[in-house]
Protein backbone atom coordinates (compact mmCIF):
# COMPACT_ATOMS: atom_id res chain seq x y z
CA UNK A 1 0.00 0.00 0.00
CA UNK A 2 0.93 3.41 -0.59
CA UNK A 3 0.40 6.93 1.16
CA UNK A 4 -0.61 9.57 -0.50
CA UNK A 5 1.45 12.26 1.12
CA UNK A 6 -0.18 15.00 -0.71
CA UNK A 7 -3.37 14.31 0.85
CA UNK A 8 -2.31 13.29 3.89
CA UNK A 9 -0.50 16.43 4.60
CA UNK A 10 -3.94 18.21 3.35
CA UNK A 11 -5.64 16.32 5.81
CA UNK A 12 -3.56 17.20 8.33
CA UNK A 13 -3.40 20.93 7.80
CA UNK A 14 0.51 21.13 6.76
CA UNK A 15 1.78 21.96 3.54
CA UNK A 16 4.83 20.25 2.26
CA UNK A 17 7.45 21.82 0.39
CA UNK A 18 7.85 20.17 -2.66
CA UNK A 19 11.83 19.98 -2.64
CA UNK A 20 11.12 17.77 0.92
CA UNK A 21 8.23 15.87 -1.01
CA UNK A 22 10.13 13.06 -2.08
CA UNK A 23 11.78 12.70 1.32
CA UNK A 24 8.39 12.45 3.16
CA UNK A 25 7.03 9.80 0.41
CA UNK A 26 9.91 7.41 0.97
CA UNK A 27 10.13 7.84 5.25
CA UNK A 28 6.22 7.52 5.36
CA UNK A 29 5.86 4.51 3.27
CA UNK A 30 8.87 2.53 4.88
CA UNK A 31 7.36 3.59 8.32
CA UNK A 32 3.64 2.25 6.61
CA UNK A 33 5.69 -0.92 5.18
CA UNK A 34 7.26 -1.75 8.64
CA UNK A 35 3.51 -1.47 10.51
CA UNK A 36 1.78 -3.76 7.73
CA UNK A 37 3.04 -6.59 10.19
CA UNK A 38 -0.14 -5.64 12.06
CA UNK A 39 -2.12 -7.23 9.12
CA UNK A 40 -1.04 -10.52 11.25
CA UNK A 41 -2.31 -9.46 14.68
CA UNK A 42 -4.99 -12.49 15.96
CA UNK A 43 -7.70 -10.45 18.00
CA UNK A 44 -9.44 -14.01 17.87
CA UNK A 45 -8.52 -14.78 21.56
CA UNK A 46 -8.85 -11.39 23.22
CA UNK A 47 -11.61 -10.65 25.40
CA UNK A 48 -13.61 -7.17 25.47
CA UNK A 49 -12.21 -6.09 28.99
CA UNK A 50 -11.90 -2.52 27.97
CA UNK A 51 -10.20 -0.19 30.05
CA UNK A 52 -12.33 2.89 30.93
CA UNK A 53 -11.25 5.67 32.51
CA UNK A 54 -13.06 6.05 35.84
CA UNK A 55 -15.49 9.41 35.96
CA UNK A 56 -15.33 11.74 38.14
CA UNK A 57 -17.76 13.80 39.94
CA UNK A 58 -19.37 16.97 37.91
CA UNK A 59 -18.01 19.39 39.80
CA UNK A 60 -16.24 22.77 40.17
CA UNK A 61 -12.37 21.71 41.13
CA UNK A 62 -11.29 25.41 41.27
CA UNK A 63 -10.08 28.14 39.25
CA UNK A 64 -6.80 27.32 37.23
CA UNK A 65 -6.50 30.54 36.43
CA UNK A 66 -8.34 34.17 35.22
CA UNK A 67 -9.13 35.77 31.73
CA UNK A 68 -5.48 37.81 31.63
CA UNK A 69 -3.48 34.77 32.13
CA UNK A 70 -5.57 32.55 29.61
CA UNK A 71 -5.15 35.46 26.49
CA UNK A 72 -1.76 35.92 27.72
CA UNK A 73 -0.17 33.72 25.11
CA UNK A 74 -2.74 34.68 22.37
CA UNK A 75 -1.03 35.75 19.10
CA UNK A 76 -3.67 38.59 18.54
CA UNK A 77 -6.31 39.66 21.13
CA UNK A 78 -8.55 42.36 20.85
CA UNK A 79 -10.90 43.13 24.34
CA UNK A 80 -10.58 39.47 25.51
CA UNK A 81 -11.44 37.59 22.42
CA UNK A 82 -8.82 35.97 20.33
CA UNK A 83 -8.48 37.66 16.48
CA UNK A 84 -8.41 35.61 13.56
CA UNK A 85 -8.60 37.00 9.60
CA UNK A 86 -12.17 37.78 8.86
CA UNK A 87 -14.24 34.82 7.75
CA UNK A 88 -17.26 36.35 6.78
CA UNK A 89 -17.48 38.85 3.78
CA UNK B 1 33.94 17.25 46.21
CA UNK B 2 32.25 20.37 44.46
CA UNK B 3 28.26 20.52 45.83
CA UNK B 4 27.20 19.35 42.57
CA UNK B 5 28.79 16.32 42.35
CA UNK B 6 26.30 15.23 45.39
CA UNK B 7 23.62 13.21 45.13
CA UNK B 8 20.16 14.60 46.16
CA UNK B 9 20.00 12.21 49.37
CA UNK B 10 23.34 13.69 50.39
CA UNK B 11 22.43 16.87 49.68
CA UNK B 12 19.44 16.93 51.97
CA UNK B 13 21.42 15.62 55.13
CA UNK B 14 24.19 18.32 54.63
CA UNK B 15 21.25 20.86 54.46
CA UNK B 16 19.55 19.06 56.83
CA UNK B 17 22.38 19.28 59.46
CA UNK B 18 23.06 22.73 58.13
CA UNK B 19 26.55 22.55 57.01
CA UNK B 20 25.56 24.44 53.58
CA UNK B 21 22.48 26.52 52.65
CA UNK B 22 20.33 26.01 49.63
CA UNK B 23 21.62 29.51 48.06
CA UNK B 24 25.16 28.26 48.28
CA UNK B 25 24.41 24.82 46.54
CA UNK B 26 22.29 26.51 43.83
CA UNK B 27 25.20 29.08 43.05
CA UNK B 28 27.43 25.48 42.65
CA UNK B 29 24.80 24.46 40.36
CA UNK B 30 24.07 27.81 38.52
CA UNK B 31 28.00 27.94 38.05
CA UNK B 32 28.19 24.46 36.37
CA UNK B 33 25.69 25.15 33.95
CA UNK B 34 27.68 28.15 33.11
CA UNK B 35 30.68 26.30 32.63
CA UNK B 36 29.39 23.54 30.83
CA UNK B 37 26.07 23.91 29.70
CA UNK B 38 27.60 26.05 26.44
CA UNK B 39 29.45 22.57 25.26
CA UNK B 40 26.47 20.57 25.94
CA UNK B 41 23.27 22.35 25.25
CA UNK B 42 21.16 21.07 28.09
CA UNK B 43 19.00 23.82 29.20
CA UNK B 44 16.83 26.02 27.06
CA UNK B 45 16.13 28.26 29.92
CA UNK B 46 17.66 28.85 33.49
CA UNK B 47 15.65 30.63 36.35
CA UNK B 48 18.53 32.13 38.19
CA UNK B 49 17.03 34.96 40.09
CA UNK B 50 13.70 32.58 40.65
CA UNK B 51 15.77 30.09 41.72
CA UNK B 52 18.09 31.55 44.33
CA UNK B 53 14.75 33.11 45.48
CA UNK B 54 13.27 30.12 46.42
CA UNK B 55 16.50 28.70 47.70
CA UNK B 56 16.77 31.82 50.08
CA UNK B 57 13.37 31.64 51.47
CA UNK B 58 14.03 27.48 52.16
CA UNK B 59 17.16 28.61 54.03
CA UNK B 60 14.88 31.03 56.18
CA UNK B 61 12.60 28.42 57.20
CA UNK B 62 15.66 26.20 58.42
CA UNK B 63 16.89 29.07 60.36
CA UNK B 64 14.01 29.39 62.08
CA UNK B 65 14.05 25.67 62.87
CA UNK B 66 11.20 24.13 60.74
CA UNK B 67 11.32 20.30 59.90
CA UNK B 68 11.97 20.76 55.98
CA UNK B 69 10.87 17.69 53.81
CA UNK B 70 14.24 16.01 51.83
CA UNK B 71 13.73 17.69 48.42
CA UNK B 72 13.61 20.99 50.47
CA UNK B 73 16.28 22.91 49.36
CA UNK B 74 17.74 20.65 45.92
CA UNK B 75 17.88 22.08 42.69
CA UNK B 76 15.55 20.21 40.21
CA UNK B 77 15.06 20.80 36.55
CA UNK B 78 12.43 20.33 34.62
CA UNK B 79 11.74 18.80 31.07
CA UNK B 80 10.29 21.70 29.02
CA UNK B 81 7.36 20.27 28.07
CA UNK B 82 6.06 20.58 32.00
CA UNK B 83 4.51 23.61 32.44
CA UNK B 84 5.97 25.88 35.35
CA UNK B 85 4.19 29.19 35.77
CA UNK B 86 5.09 32.30 34.73
CA UNK B 87 8.43 30.26 32.73
CA UNK B 88 8.66 29.94 29.27
CA UNK B 89 7.86 26.37 27.77
CA UNK B 90 8.91 25.64 24.60
CA UNK B 91 8.82 22.10 24.35
CA UNK B 92 11.89 22.55 21.94
CA UNK B 93 9.63 23.66 19.28
CA UNK B 94 9.46 27.01 17.27
CA UNK B 95 5.10 26.95 17.82
CA UNK B 96 5.98 27.53 21.47
CA UNK B 97 9.07 29.70 21.18
CA UNK B 98 7.79 32.12 23.29
CA UNK B 99 4.49 30.71 25.15
CA UNK B 100 4.63 31.19 28.79
CA UNK B 101 2.66 28.84 31.07
CA UNK B 102 -0.25 30.34 32.81
CA UNK B 103 -0.09 27.16 35.00
CA UNK B 104 1.77 25.02 36.66
CA UNK B 105 1.88 21.18 36.38
CA UNK B 106 0.79 19.20 39.16
CA UNK B 107 4.21 18.16 39.35
CA UNK B 108 5.88 21.65 39.39
CA UNK B 109 2.97 21.89 41.87
CA UNK B 110 4.23 19.12 44.21
CA UNK B 111 7.77 19.78 44.08
CA UNK B 112 7.29 23.89 45.14
CA UNK B 113 5.37 22.78 47.92
CA UNK B 114 7.72 21.29 49.47
CA UNK B 115 10.59 23.70 48.69
CA UNK B 116 12.57 21.84 45.85
CA UNK B 117 14.21 24.39 43.72
CA UNK B 118 13.17 24.70 40.56
CA UNK B 119 16.19 25.86 38.54
CA UNK B 120 15.00 26.15 34.54
CA UNK B 121 13.46 24.01 31.30
CA UNK B 122 15.67 20.91 29.27
CA UNK B 123 15.54 20.85 26.01
CA UNK B 124 14.31 18.08 24.17
CA UNK B 125 13.02 16.50 20.81
CA UNK B 126 10.55 18.28 19.85
CA UNK B 127 6.82 17.69 21.31
CA UNK B 128 9.02 14.93 22.89
CA UNK B 129 9.41 13.30 19.15
CA UNK B 130 12.46 11.67 18.81
CA UNK B 131 15.17 9.09 20.21
CA UNK B 132 18.22 11.31 20.00
CA UNK B 133 17.54 14.83 21.11
CA UNK B 134 18.75 16.20 17.15
CA UNK B 135 14.96 17.38 16.53
CA UNK B 136 14.84 20.63 19.06
CA UNK B 137 14.54 23.76 17.55
CA UNK B 138 17.19 24.92 20.32
CA UNK B 139 19.53 22.77 18.77
CA UNK B 140 21.16 19.21 19.16
CA UNK B 141 22.11 18.28 23.13
CA UNK B 142 25.65 16.80 23.24
CA UNK B 143 26.43 13.39 25.10
CA UNK B 144 28.47 14.66 27.82
CA UNK B 145 31.20 11.38 27.88
CA UNK B 146 31.39 12.20 23.71
CA UNK B 147 30.35 15.58 22.26
CA UNK B 148 30.50 14.11 18.90
CA UNK B 149 27.75 11.69 19.60
CA UNK B 150 23.84 11.83 20.38
CA UNK B 151 22.16 12.49 23.99
CA UNK B 152 19.63 10.10 23.65
CA UNK B 153 15.87 11.30 23.53
CA UNK B 154 13.58 12.68 23.94
CA UNK B 155 14.69 13.63 27.12
CA UNK B 156 17.82 13.97 26.65
CA UNK B 157 18.37 17.81 28.29
CA UNK B 158 17.26 15.85 31.36
CA UNK B 159 19.85 13.05 31.12
CA UNK B 160 22.86 15.47 29.40
CA UNK B 161 22.23 17.75 32.77
CA UNK B 162 22.15 14.96 35.19
CA UNK B 163 25.02 13.31 34.12
CA UNK B 164 27.29 16.27 33.84
CA UNK B 165 26.58 18.09 37.19
CA UNK B 166 24.53 20.56 36.49
CA UNK B 167 21.77 19.36 38.70
CA UNK B 168 21.36 16.35 40.99
CA UNK B 169 17.86 15.70 39.70
CA UNK B 170 15.42 15.93 36.65
CA UNK B 171 11.80 15.49 35.92
CA UNK B 172 11.47 14.14 32.42
CA UNK B 173 8.81 12.01 30.26
CA UNK B 174 8.22 9.20 29.05
CA UNK B 175 6.09 8.26 26.25
CA UNK B 176 8.39 5.09 24.38
CA UNK B 177 11.79 5.18 26.28
CA UNK B 178 12.03 9.05 26.18
CA UNK B 179 13.52 9.29 29.97
CA UNK B 180 15.02 5.68 29.77
CA UNK B 181 16.84 5.83 26.45
CA UNK B 182 18.57 8.41 27.25
CA UNK B 183 19.25 7.93 31.07
CA UNK B 184 20.81 4.63 29.53
CA UNK B 185 22.76 7.05 27.05
CA UNK B 186 24.06 9.10 29.69
CA UNK B 187 25.07 7.02 32.32
CA UNK B 188 22.50 7.98 34.61
CA UNK B 189 19.27 6.21 36.18
CA UNK B 190 15.62 6.84 34.97
CA UNK B 191 12.36 5.52 35.86
CA UNK B 192 9.01 5.45 33.79
CA UNK B 193 6.58 4.84 36.66
CA UNK B 194 3.34 3.07 36.35
CA UNK B 195 0.97 4.67 34.08
CA UNK B 196 -1.48 6.81 36.03
CA UNK B 197 0.98 6.66 39.05
CA UNK B 198 2.19 10.57 38.25
CA UNK B 199 -0.47 13.35 37.37
CA UNK B 200 0.34 14.44 33.77
CA UNK B 201 -1.60 17.70 34.74
CA UNK B 202 0.26 20.82 33.01
CA UNK B 203 2.28 18.02 30.60
CA UNK B 204 2.56 19.13 26.98
CA UNK B 205 0.52 15.88 25.56
CA UNK B 206 1.77 13.38 23.10
CA UNK B 207 0.56 10.46 23.06
CA UNK B 208 -1.84 10.39 25.84
CA UNK B 209 -2.40 7.01 26.90
CA UNK B 210 1.28 5.97 26.65
CA UNK B 211 2.73 9.51 28.15
CA UNK B 212 4.35 9.72 31.75
CA UNK B 213 6.47 11.90 33.79
CA UNK B 214 9.32 10.28 35.61
CA UNK B 215 12.28 11.19 37.14
CA UNK B 216 16.55 11.06 36.26
CA UNK B 217 18.98 10.93 38.70
CA UNK B 218 22.19 9.81 39.57
CA UNK B 219 21.84 7.24 41.59
CA UNK B 220 18.87 4.77 42.68
CA UNK B 221 17.89 6.21 45.89
CA UNK B 222 17.36 9.85 44.86
CA UNK B 223 15.09 7.90 41.84
CA UNK B 224 13.11 6.83 44.80
CA UNK B 225 13.17 9.83 46.70
CA UNK B 226 11.68 12.12 43.56
CA UNK B 227 9.41 9.21 42.89
CA UNK B 228 7.84 9.80 46.48
CA UNK B 229 7.46 13.34 45.54
CA UNK B 230 5.65 13.02 42.64
CA UNK B 231 3.25 10.18 42.82
CA UNK B 232 -0.26 10.26 44.03
CA UNK B 233 -3.75 10.51 42.93
CA UNK B 234 -4.84 13.77 41.27
CA UNK B 235 -8.27 15.35 40.51
CA UNK B 236 -6.64 17.34 37.44
CA UNK B 237 -5.94 13.90 36.02
CA UNK B 238 -9.05 11.92 34.96
CA UNK B 239 -6.55 8.61 34.29
CA UNK B 240 -4.94 9.22 37.96
CA UNK B 241 -5.07 6.27 39.75
CA UNK B 242 -6.77 6.31 43.08
CA UNK B 243 -4.27 4.55 45.78
CA UNK B 244 -1.96 5.01 48.80
CA UNK B 245 1.57 5.31 47.88
CA UNK B 246 4.01 4.04 50.65
CA UNK B 247 7.60 5.89 50.59
CA UNK B 248 9.69 3.67 48.17
CA UNK B 249 12.74 5.97 49.43
CA UNK B 250 12.28 4.80 53.32
CA UNK B 251 11.77 0.92 52.73
CA UNK B 252 14.72 0.73 49.90
CA UNK B 253 16.84 -2.21 50.30
CA UNK B 254 19.50 -4.04 48.91
CA UNK B 255 18.05 -7.89 50.19
CA UNK B 256 17.23 -9.67 46.45
CA UNK B 257 17.93 -13.00 48.40
CA UNK B 258 14.96 -14.81 46.35
CA UNK B 259 14.23 -12.42 43.42
CA UNK B 260 13.24 -14.14 40.26
CA UNK B 261 14.60 -12.45 37.54
CA UNK B 262 12.73 -13.20 34.13
CA UNK B 263 14.98 -12.69 30.49
CA UNK B 264 13.49 -12.73 27.48
CA UNK B 265 16.37 -13.46 25.71
CA UNK B 266 15.32 -14.45 21.98
CA UNK B 267 14.03 -10.82 22.01
CA UNK B 268 17.34 -8.88 21.95
CA UNK B 269 20.04 -11.25 21.63
CA UNK B 270 20.39 -11.14 17.91
CA UNK B 271 20.09 -7.24 17.74
CA UNK B 272 21.92 -5.88 20.79
CA UNK B 273 25.82 -4.63 19.97
CA UNK B 274 28.45 -7.01 21.37
CA UNK B 275 29.43 -4.52 23.78
CA UNK B 276 25.99 -3.80 25.05
CA UNK B 277 25.15 -7.80 25.55
CA UNK B 278 28.74 -7.98 27.53
CA UNK B 279 27.44 -5.31 30.18
CA UNK B 280 24.41 -6.74 30.36
CA UNK B 281 25.33 -10.45 31.17
CA UNK B 282 27.87 -9.18 33.52
CA UNK B 283 25.39 -7.32 35.66
CA UNK B 284 22.83 -10.29 35.61
CA UNK B 285 25.75 -12.41 37.36
CA UNK B 286 26.49 -9.73 40.20
CA UNK B 287 22.58 -9.97 40.83
CA UNK B 288 23.05 -13.63 40.83
CA UNK B 289 26.05 -13.50 43.46
CA UNK B 290 23.49 -11.50 45.38
CA UNK B 291 21.11 -14.13 45.64
CA UNK B 292 18.92 -13.29 42.73
CA UNK B 293 17.63 -16.29 40.46
CA UNK B 294 17.51 -15.49 37.00
CA UNK B 295 15.28 -17.83 34.31
CA UNK B 296 15.03 -17.42 31.05
CA UNK B 297 11.36 -16.59 29.56
CA UNK B 298 9.86 -15.91 26.62
CA UNK B 299 7.34 -13.20 25.37
CA UNK B 300 5.06 -13.90 22.56
CA UNK B 301 3.25 -11.37 20.13
CA UNK B 302 6.76 -9.43 20.56
CA UNK B 303 7.32 -8.34 16.86
CA UNK B 304 4.41 -6.20 16.58
CA UNK B 305 5.74 -3.69 19.55
CA UNK B 306 7.36 -1.58 17.44
CA UNK B 307 4.83 -1.02 15.00
CA UNK B 308 1.90 -0.83 17.43
CA UNK B 309 3.64 1.59 19.60
CA UNK B 310 4.72 4.22 16.27
CA UNK B 311 0.86 3.34 15.48
CA UNK B 312 -1.04 4.69 18.25
CA UNK B 313 1.26 6.80 19.86
CA UNK B 314 1.21 8.88 16.15
CA UNK B 315 -2.30 8.44 15.90
CA UNK B 316 -2.87 9.91 19.29
CA UNK B 317 -0.22 12.90 18.25
CA UNK B 318 -2.24 13.69 15.43
CA UNK B 319 -4.97 14.68 17.92
CA UNK B 320 -3.22 16.37 20.49
CA UNK B 321 -1.50 18.30 17.99
CA UNK B 322 -4.34 19.33 16.34
CA UNK B 323 -4.87 22.20 19.12
CA UNK B 324 -2.07 24.33 17.35
CA UNK B 325 -3.60 26.17 14.69
CA UNK B 326 -2.14 29.60 15.84
CA UNK B 327 -5.28 30.96 17.32
CA UNK B 328 -5.20 31.25 21.41
CA UNK B 329 -1.32 30.43 21.93
CA UNK B 330 1.95 29.96 20.40
CA UNK B 331 3.30 31.01 17.25
CA UNK B 332 1.11 32.11 13.91
CA UNK B 333 2.66 32.61 10.58
CA UNK B 334 2.62 35.85 9.19
CA UNK B 335 0.28 37.84 5.68
CA UNK B 336 -2.12 34.74 5.67
CA UNK B 337 -5.18 35.27 3.49
CA UNK B 338 -7.66 33.73 5.15
CA UNK B 339 -8.42 31.31 8.45
CA UNK B 340 -7.60 28.24 6.51
CA UNK B 341 -4.11 29.60 5.13
CA UNK B 342 -3.68 30.77 8.55
CA UNK B 343 -3.95 26.88 9.81
CA UNK B 344 -1.91 25.55 7.09
CA UNK B 345 0.47 28.09 7.51
CA UNK B 346 0.79 28.13 10.86
CA UNK B 347 1.26 24.67 11.45
CA UNK B 348 3.94 24.29 8.05
CA UNK B 349 6.51 27.15 9.63
CA UNK B 350 5.83 26.05 13.24
CA UNK B 351 6.32 22.59 13.70
CA UNK B 352 10.19 20.33 12.60
CA UNK B 353 10.46 17.31 9.86
CA UNK B 354 9.70 14.72 12.46
CA UNK B 355 6.43 16.14 14.43
CA UNK B 356 5.07 16.48 10.74
CA UNK B 357 5.98 13.06 9.91
CA UNK B 358 4.24 11.76 13.36
CA UNK B 359 1.21 13.93 12.39
CA UNK B 360 0.34 12.99 8.89
CA UNK B 361 1.21 9.09 9.84
CA UNK B 362 -1.40 9.43 13.02
CA UNK B 363 -3.88 11.18 10.33
CA UNK B 364 -3.05 8.59 8.08
CA UNK B 365 -3.76 5.53 10.19
CA UNK B 366 -6.83 7.05 11.77
CA UNK B 367 -8.25 7.56 8.69
CA UNK B 368 -10.96 5.56 6.63
CA UNK B 369 -10.28 2.33 5.46
CA UNK B 370 -6.95 2.10 7.12
CA UNK B 371 -8.13 2.78 11.22
CA UNK B 372 -8.81 -0.96 11.19
CA UNK B 373 -5.84 -2.26 9.49
CA UNK B 374 -3.50 0.00 11.42
CA UNK B 375 -4.53 1.48 14.36
CA UNK B 376 -7.50 -1.11 15.71
CA UNK B 377 -4.89 -3.94 15.06
CA UNK B 378 -2.27 -2.10 16.81
CA UNK B 379 -4.32 -1.66 19.68
CA UNK B 380 -5.39 -5.56 19.59
CA UNK B 381 -1.61 -6.17 19.59
CA UNK B 382 -0.91 -4.05 22.76
CA UNK B 383 -3.25 -5.93 24.37
CA UNK B 384 -1.78 -9.27 23.95
CA UNK B 385 1.46 -8.00 24.46
CA UNK B 386 -0.04 -7.18 27.67
CA UNK B 387 -1.71 -10.17 28.38
CA UNK B 388 1.82 -12.05 27.77
CA UNK B 389 3.91 -9.65 29.76
CA UNK B 390 1.42 -10.14 32.59
CA UNK B 391 1.21 -14.43 32.46
CA UNK B 392 5.01 -13.72 33.32
CA UNK B 393 4.80 -11.89 36.23
CA UNK B 394 2.70 -15.23 38.05
CA UNK B 395 6.51 -16.61 37.48
CA UNK B 396 8.82 -13.70 37.69
CA UNK B 397 9.21 -10.60 39.93
CA UNK B 398 10.48 -8.86 37.44
CA UNK B 399 12.21 -8.73 33.54
CA UNK B 400 15.08 -7.49 32.29
CA UNK B 401 16.96 -6.52 29.08
CA UNK B 402 19.15 -3.87 27.73
CA UNK B 403 17.55 -0.60 27.92
CA UNK B 404 18.86 0.12 24.45
CA UNK B 405 20.31 -2.38 21.01
CA UNK B 406 23.53 -0.22 21.42
CA UNK B 407 25.34 2.40 22.86
CA UNK B 408 25.13 6.16 22.11
CA UNK B 409 25.56 7.04 18.42
CA UNK B 410 26.93 9.77 16.22
CA UNK B 411 25.15 12.96 15.61
CA UNK B 412 23.56 12.86 12.52
CA UNK B 413 23.56 8.69 11.91
CA UNK B 414 20.15 8.33 11.73
CA UNK B 415 18.31 11.70 10.85
CA UNK B 416 17.62 10.49 7.61
CA UNK B 417 16.52 7.06 8.15
CA UNK B 418 13.63 7.04 10.78
CA UNK B 419 13.28 3.61 11.23
CA UNK B 420 16.80 3.52 12.13
CA UNK B 421 16.19 5.88 14.97
CA UNK B 422 13.17 4.31 15.74
CA UNK B 423 14.59 0.61 16.79
CA UNK B 424 16.65 2.48 19.18
CA UNK B 425 13.43 2.33 21.35
CA UNK B 426 12.88 -1.17 20.49
CA UNK B 427 13.23 -2.47 24.18
CA UNK B 428 11.51 0.35 25.58
CA UNK B 429 8.11 0.83 24.46
CA UNK B 430 6.92 -2.27 26.03
CA UNK B 431 6.62 -0.81 29.35
CA UNK B 432 4.09 2.06 27.57
CA UNK B 433 2.20 0.19 25.45
CA UNK B 434 1.43 -1.98 28.64
CA UNK B 435 1.59 0.37 31.28
CA UNK B 436 3.64 -1.23 33.53
CA UNK B 437 6.68 0.51 35.71
CA UNK B 438 10.08 0.35 33.98
CA UNK B 439 13.62 1.73 35.57
CA UNK B 440 17.05 1.67 33.63
CA UNK B 441 20.42 1.78 35.55
CA UNK B 442 23.78 2.30 34.27
CA UNK B 443 25.74 -1.21 34.14
CA UNK B 444 29.33 0.37 33.15
CA UNK B 445 30.74 1.24 30.42
CA UNK B 446 31.31 -0.09 26.95
CA UNK B 447 34.59 -0.57 25.23
CA UNK B 448 33.99 2.28 23.63
CA UNK B 449 34.45 4.07 26.90
CA UNK B 450 30.28 5.09 26.75
CA UNK B 451 27.61 3.76 29.35
CA UNK B 452 25.16 0.90 28.51
CA UNK B 453 21.80 0.84 30.86
CA UNK B 454 19.90 -2.45 31.98
CA UNK B 455 16.09 -2.10 32.40
CA UNK B 456 13.95 -3.37 34.45
CA UNK B 457 10.61 -3.77 34.24
CA UNK B 458 7.58 -4.95 37.21
CA UNK B 459 4.23 -5.15 37.38
CA UNK B 460 2.01 -2.64 37.72
CA UNK B 461 2.67 -0.14 40.88
CA UNK B 462 5.38 -3.08 41.53
CA UNK B 463 7.97 0.62 41.55
CA UNK B 464 9.48 -0.39 45.28
CA UNK B 465 10.46 -3.94 43.60
CA UNK B 466 12.37 -1.62 40.74
CA UNK B 467 14.20 0.24 43.17
CA UNK B 468 15.37 -2.57 45.30
CA UNK B 469 16.46 -4.54 42.13
CA UNK B 470 18.65 -1.57 40.90
CA UNK B 471 19.62 -0.11 44.40
CA UNK B 472 20.82 -3.97 45.28
CA UNK B 473 22.94 -4.25 41.42
CA UNK B 474 23.83 -0.04 42.16
CA UNK B 475 25.59 -0.83 45.26
CA UNK B 476 27.09 -4.16 44.07
CA UNK B 477 28.35 -2.84 40.58
CA UNK B 478 30.30 0.49 42.58
CA UNK B 479 31.21 3.76 41.12
CA UNK B 480 30.64 3.87 37.22
CA UNK B 481 33.28 6.52 35.60
CA UNK B 482 31.71 9.72 35.00
CA UNK B 483 31.95 11.92 31.73
CA UNK B 484 35.57 13.98 32.23
CA UNK B 485 33.78 17.26 30.91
Amino acid sequence: MTIDVDKVSQLSKLKIDADKMPMFEKQMNDIAQMADVLAQVSAQQLSDDTRRALLRDDTFIGAAFGNDKAMQNAPVAKDSYFCVPRTVE
Amino acid sequence: MQLYEYNAFELSELLEDKSISSVELTNSVIDRINAVDKQLNAFITVCSERAIGQAKSVDEKRINGEKLPRLAGIPIGLKDNISLSGVKMTCASRMLENYIAPYNATVADKLETIGAVLIGKLNMDEFAMGSSNENSFFGAVKNPYDTNRVAGGSSGGCAVAVSAGEIPCALGSDTGGSIRQPAAFCGVVGLKPTYSAVSRYGLTAFASSFDQIGPVCRCVKDTALMFDAISGHDRRDSTSAQREYLSCYDSITDNIKGLRIGVPRTLFEDICSEDVLDSFNSALAVLEQFGAQVVDIELENTKFALPAYYVISSAEASSNLARFDGVRYGFRASGCKDLNDMYISTRSEGFGDEVKRRIMLGTFVLSAGYYDSYYKNALSAAKLITCSIKDQFEKVDIIAMPTSPETAFKLGAKTNDPIEMYKSDVFTVFANLTGLPAISVPCGLAQNSLPVGIQFMADSFCEQRLFDAAYAYECARGAIAKPSI
